[in-house]
């Protein structure tokens, strides 16, 4: 894992979405930690990482398929999260927006490639 | 005397002979005219180049048919997409071919009960207008197509199916008890109604929306589905319509 790739994808994903985001947290799955982030919150990211969890016992408990590569929740106060998922690498990314300052086709279209990619940058470095 | 009336009668036989005979000199010009009749080489060429013609005629006739033919074979395979590329008619009451296109997905028995009581056209104890319920799904299926998977309203509180879309039926409850624990963990308020959008393997995208007593559940294929029209189009139509089932509009 190159480090300073990592804080580079962080940087990519806070330009892309041009001050809509306001926090973020990458974490390794099942262990709940952060490695990187933006804002970061701690108990956000334990919390993402149970909701995660759920979602996927209630998928196979509903019969549906496996969650693929992402998740998305509207909160309250125009927040939104977004829970991007790399099954294969073992870690997630959760981004809180404010989505009245982006829209959605920007979010999925372009920030969330732009970072996925940088972030398999820095994992595979 | 007697010897005159045989001679008269041998000249008389020999004239009556003669009117019956051919006279040889006929005979040989009738012999000589059918010779011409068979022997004139314009007669035969012009028999011979009939005869050609008529069989020249007949090939032609044999080629065109089998171009023809040939034809009708090529443009086989062109009237075949062409009937492919038609899109087939739709018909929404036919659940059976909405049902084998989602048979890749596990199913599991239903295990909420069906609350589907009805009394004066409104769900028992629901106060939901099931018309109401029933046209938004149509039109759901008929505006994404057969994008559209599958869908169900749900009594979040009572675990009970109000109204289920397709013949599908998937294990709601764990759904329940997904959305009950998330929404309770991330303190959200559902005093106004919130989604959620998940990415699926298969191609799918599961799309929950979540009011504060109901939630609909609707499953879609990834492919055809175009997520600007689930939240901008879609979003707001599920809650009109909703709140219109309800009397609330």
């Amino acid at each position: 894992m190159n480090v300073k790739k990592l804080k580079e994808a962080v940087e990519i994903l806070k330009e892309d979405l041009d001050g809509a985001l306001m926090a973020t947290d990458i974490w390794g799955t099942g262990t709940g930690t952060a490695i990187a982030g933006y804002n970061q919150n701690p108990q956000a990211t334990a919390l993402f990482e149970k909701v995660t969890d759920y979602m996927r016992k209630a998928l196979k408990g509903a019969g549906f398929p496996d969650l693929k590569d992402y998740y998305l929740l509207e909160m309250d106060n125009n927040a939104m999260v977004l829970v991007l998922q790399f099954k294969e690498e073992g870690f997630q990314w959760g981004i809180l927006v404010d989505s009245s300052k982006v829209n959605l086709g920007l979010l999925l279209s372009i920030a969330v490639p732009d970072a996925r990619k940088a972030f398999l940058e820095a994992v595979n470095d | 005397m007697w010897n005159f009336f045989k001679k008269e009668q041998k000249k008389s036989n020999k004239q009556k002979n003669g009117s019956k005979k051919k006279s040889p000199k006929k005979t040989a010009e009738s012999k000589k005219n059918k010779l011409e009749t068979l022997t004139d080489p314009l007669d035969i060429l012009d028999k011979s180049l009939g005869q050609k013609l008529k069989e020249l005629e007949h090939n032609k006739k044999l080629k065109v048919k089998a171009k023809e033919s040939e034809t009708i074979q090529k443009q086989k395979p062109v009237i075949v997409k062409a009937h492919i590329d038609k899109p087939a008619p739709i018909n929404f009451t036919q659940k059976k071919e909405h049902t084998s296109k989602s048979k890749t997905i596990k199913q599991i028995q239903p295990d909420l009960k069906v609350d589907n009581e009805v009394e004066n056209g409104r769900v028992k104890g629901q106060n939901i207008n099931l018309s109401v319920i029933k046209t938004l799904f149509d039109q759901i299926s008929n505006d994404f197509d057969s994008g559209f998977i599958y869908g169900s309203l749900i009594d979040l509180n009572r675990d009970a199916v109000i109204y289920t879309f397709l013949d599908d039926s998937y294990a709601i409850s764990e759904l329940n008890d997904f959305i009950k624990q998330t929404l309770s963990l991330a303190k959200v308020d559902l005093e106004k109604e919130r989604y959620f959008l998940v990415d699926l393997e298969q191609d799918k995208i599961l799309f929950l929306m979540v009011f504060k007593h109901h939630y609909f559940v609707l499953l879609f294929s990834a492919k055809d589905l175009v997520l600007g029209q689930v939240l901008n189009i879609l979003k707001p139509e599920l809650i009109k319509k909703y709140h219109l089932s309800l009397n609330e509009i």
